[in-house]
């Protein structure tokens, strides 16, 4: 126990100002994705890191000092991650009746999602750390650095990896509907809380709370169901 | 929160499992939820806060895109095509699967 409290207090202290570049880019970011009212393609993450990045080749400061510098920020990742059982306890409750579907869908949905891009990076890439950095990319993102720090995957890669599957699913799902004829919008917040995490849930929000409410079921469920089969999967695949 | 991520940290301790320790907080959270007590109302704000201002704390990772070697930059357009093609299969896959299940079940 104490020796856990020590290592988090020293990640919390070895922040420094650097930590301030972050919550600039994050800031200048945010701020330019209110304006363009919520395009994906301009979400704070893609504005604001390059930018940070920038800055950093500018002001000569490795990766790795900026990284230690915002230990509180990585630290905080714990936390934001067990803050998430607020929503999902929220819209449970209304959703026993159709529960049985509903789990069928989470457990086969996302098992496909992490074996489908396993295998289709076992075809297309060739460093195996990219296996590992790819696997969780159907997850919301705080539970996806877990999983994927647990996995020895790349920490670094996994967030854009994350962003871009969101980014693709709410582009494609709305032709998918229509195609397969999928009207009824608590599934198709379902899948796209499933495939496309915290993107697809604000996608699903913007079309109904309804839709938004199945969607964090979505992707929630998808989280904690993903991290319990995606470590021996991984190890089956690698081998 | 903090409190629940050691809970889960020390769960995962103890007993083993394989579950990352801040995910195990949020299903004890989960748990304890469930059952109508004054809990929410502490957690609530602190959740909501919190989530809200999610993105912020994917930035110091995220930066670190920039600073990939060669061996896995080079490969960055290959993810993205792997990304984006089990993307749409998987939409594709749930959506079928849960328009068959749907007409089982009207039948």
């Amino acid at each position: 126990m104490t020796d856990l409290l020590a290592m988090q207090w020293q990640q919390i202290t070895a922040s420094s100002w650097l930590i301030l570049l972050s919550v600039t880019g994050f800031w200048i970011g945010i701020s330019i994705y209110r304006r363009s009212s919520g395009k994906p393609l301009l979400h704070p993450l893609i504005i604001g890191t390059p930018f940070i990045a920038i800055l950093l080749v500018l002001i000569s400061v490795d990766f790795d000092q900026y990284y230690k510098a915002n230990g509180l920020l990585s630290w905080l990742l714990g936390p934001a991650t067990v803050a998430l059982a607020v929503p999902l306890s929220k819209n449970l409750k209304p959703m026993s009746k159709v529960m049985p579907i509903l789990t069928i869908a989470v457990l086969f949905g996302g098992f496909f999602a992490a074996v489908s891009a396993l295998s289709l990076a076992l075809w297309l890439t060739s460093e195996p750390i990219m296996m590992l950095s790819i696997a969780a990319k159907s997850v919301t993102t705080p539970i996806a650095m877990v999983i994927t720090h647990q996995l020895g995957g790349l920490i670094t890669l996994i967030t854009p990896i994350v962003l871009f599957t969101g980014i693709v699913g709410i582009l494609v799902a709305p032709q998918v509907f229509q195609v397969f004829g999928l009207q009824d919008e608590r599934w198709q917040g379902l899948i796209l809380g499933v495939t496309a995490h915290a993107i697809g849930t604000l996608k699903a929000f913007e079309k109904s709370p309804r839709c938004g409410a199945f969607s964090t079921i979505g992707m929630g469920l998808n989280g904690i169901w993903t991290s319990l089969f995606l470590v021996p999967v991984v190890q089956i695949f690698m081998a | 929160m903090v409190l629940f991520q050691w809970l889960g940290e020390l769960v995962v301790k103890w007993t083993g499992v394989i579950v990352p320790g801040s995910l195990m907080g949020m299903l004890i959270l989960l748990i304890c939820l469930a059952y109508p007590s004054g809990l929410a109302a502490i957690v609530g704000p602190v959740s909501n806060r919190l989530i809200q201002n999610l993105s912020l704390l994917f930035i110091p990772a995220c930066v670190g895109v920039f600073s990939l070697g060669p061996a896995i930059s080079l490969q960055i357009p290959q993810l993205m095509v792997v990304i984006a093609l089990s993307t749409l299969l998987v939409i594709i896959f749930m959506t079928v699967l849960i328009t068959t299940i749907g007409a089982a079940k009207n039948d």
